[in-house]
């Protein structure tokens, strides 16, 4: 039976007719399964998820935002507490050669800026 | 329309017209699935959400190895299951043929003649008594085109239980239609 239902279905998915009553309900089945599910999405469906999505980022964004802060208050405060116990006086020692050339230091700092700028304006896209 | 590999770059990227035109390509797709799976209209619109939002936060995942509709409906399928199950509705189990068959096309006032349009519905109507794995293997083939392998790729199915299903599927439809048109043929 599974053999003769196997080629009977065969041949109409192929568009063959068949004039049995099996065929003539086989092809009634194949006509109406065909048909797409009534259910239909709001024309808006999409621009809700993007809103739900920004929303979900910006609420995430604001939490590790406020973590960072947190994080930051406390190293400085570890610092300051850690400096008053320990009895630590700040001491440029190494550094105090940049009082000579004050212009090489400006030069510096403004050419990492640069390369900050360069990176982020034309290295990052190209990566994404 | 798009290629997969630049549309899914351009979503990762942060293009939200990318993810827009994402959602449009697969929302049918994704719709007959749940539509199929689940019977509750307001569970249906949420759960369409749900896989669009899986579908954003693995998008880095997908590994180009299959079609991104494939991949898309794979977590629709997931997903509805999911929801069968916390529903604590049985998906899992597979009527025993011989007696399924006969419940299903028993013979209860089958009217004598139906037009096509009615007959659709009927028809659509025994779709929706089947076992959720033999409705999900009809909607993706015969509505979403997809074929043996994407099916497989989709709900985890081997490629002959997939056939298998749809054989069967196919089969009591057409018993039952058979007795609806009143010309069951006598061997």
């Amino acid at each position: 039976m599974k053999t003769k239902d196997e080629e009977l279905q065969n041949k109409i998915v192929a568009g063959g007719a068949d004039d049995s009553a099996d065929g003539l309900a086989y092809k009634k089945v194949f006509h109406a399964i065909t048909v797409e599910p009534s259910f239909n999405l709001p024309f808006n469906f999409a621009d809700t998820l993007i809103r739900q999505i920004e929303n979900k980022e910006a609420k995430s964004t604001n939490y590790d935002m406020r973590w960072l802060a947190v994080g930051i208050f406390v190293l400085f405060l570890g610092a300051v507490i850690g400096a008053i116990l320990s009895g630590f006086k700040p001491n440029f020692g190494a550094f105090k050669f940049w009082a000579s050339y004050p212009g090489l230091f400006a030069f510096g700092l403004v050419f990492i800026l640069f390369l900050q700028w360069l990176d982020k304006k034309w290295v990052n896209p190209r990566l994404t | 329309m798009m290629d997969d590999r630049v549309l899914v770059s351009q979503v990762l990227s942060g293009d939200r017209t990318a993810f827009r035109q994402l959602i449009k390509q697969h929302e049918r797709l994704v719709a007959h699935m749940v539509a199929r799976l689940i019977d509750d209209k307001e569970d249906r619109e949420e759960l369409c959400q749900d896989v669009f939002l899986r579908v954003y936060e693995k998008l880095g995942e997908f590994n180009f190895q299959s079609k991104l509709s494939t991949w898309v409906a794979t977590i629709a399928y997931r997903l509805g299951v999911n929801h069968l199950r916390k529903k604590k509705i049985k998906i899992s189990d597979i009527p025993e043929e011989g007696s399924f068959t006969a419940h299903f096309i028993s013979d209860e006032n089958p009217e004598e003649s139906l037009e096509d349009k009615e007959m659709n519905m009927l028809v659509l109507k025994l779709v929706d008594q089947l076992p959720t794995q033999y409705k999900i293997v009809l909607t993706l083939y015969h509505v979403d085109q997809m074929n043996y392998q994407e099916i497989e790729n989709v709900t985890g199915m081997p490629e002959g239980t997939v056939k298998n299903y749809l054989f069967r599927a196919r089969h009591l439809l057409k018993e039952k239609v058979k007795k609806y048109l009143g010309k069951e043929e006598w061997i």
